[in-house]
């Protein structure tokens, strides 16, 4: 079996079509599975560094749960009452 | 870019600490900068409505910070002219569609308001109202997340 050592070659150079052409197809699965999650990770980790994490790390933990049930309360409380009068005249 | 619009049983639970809350704030810190999240002004009614409603002092802080976090970092979407055609018709459609009375209807009109605005605003509704599954089937251009699933 053919192994591989770890470095840094431009995807689209011959080189790296060399290295393709002579390397076993199971190899090539790993490598660029391995590229997939290298690069999830990176992004992720990116995204946790966004405006949005520090914002959701802001507002994290500042209500206690019985405000947040009593806030969802309100909210149905008003949803159940508001409405116009329906005027409209029914067909007969 | 995309733009949401969180309801507010989304907007109601973000300060929590509980795993619910956490799942919602982890789906929250993946958005991209680009994106834009927004609430409809009658979230803020409602919220306020609880504000002055309420006798506990540390509730009424609670409630207070949960405003201004809202008005500091989320747009607000005011009622405006461009949703009245869309309110009318979708109101119509889930009266036919449901079989509903008159009476019952009128429970519902918050709800298509703020289906209203995410159509007009062709923003992603966020909320765990099982009202929005009816409505995307009742207009196509109605697109809804329940993040709490």
């Amino acid at each position: 079996m053919t192994s591989l050592k770890m470095g840094t070659i431009q995807i689209d150079s011959p080189k790296a079509e060399m290295i393709i052409s002579n390397t076993p197809v199971e190899e090539i699965k790993t490598l660029f599975i391995a590229f997939l999650e290298s690069d999830f990770i990176s992004k992720t980790s990116k995204r946790k560094k966004g405006k949005w994490a520090k914002v959701a790390n802001e507002i994290k933990g500042t209500m206690n749960p019985s405000t947040s049930d009593y806030l969802q309360e309100c909210s149905k409380e008003i949803r159940n009452g508001f409405g116009l009068r329906d005027l409209s005249v029914s067909k007969k | 870019m995309t733009k949401y619009i969180f309801d507010t049983n989304i907007t109601s639970i973000l300060g929590r600490d509980d795993k619910v809350s956490n799942d919602l704030l982890d789906r929250l810190s993946e958005l991209s900068d680009e994106d834009i999240i927004s609430v409809s002004v009658l979230t803020l009614y409602e919220s306020n409505y609880g504000l002055k409603n309420c006798t506990s002092d540390l509730q009424k802080q609670e409630i207070t910070n949960n405003i201004n976090f809202i008005k500091k970092y989320f747009d607000v979407i005011p009622l405006d002219l461009k949703e009245m055609d869309i309110f009318a018709n979708l109101k119509v459609a889930y009266k036919n569609h449901t079989g509903i009375s008159r009476k019952d209807a009128k429970k519902n009109d918050i709800d298509l308001l703020i289906a209203s605005s995410a159509i007009a605003e062709n923003a992603i509704l966020i909320s765990n109202d099982k009202i929005f599954e009816t409505l995307c089937e009742l207009d196509v251009n109605l697109k809804y997340e329940n993040w709490l699933k």
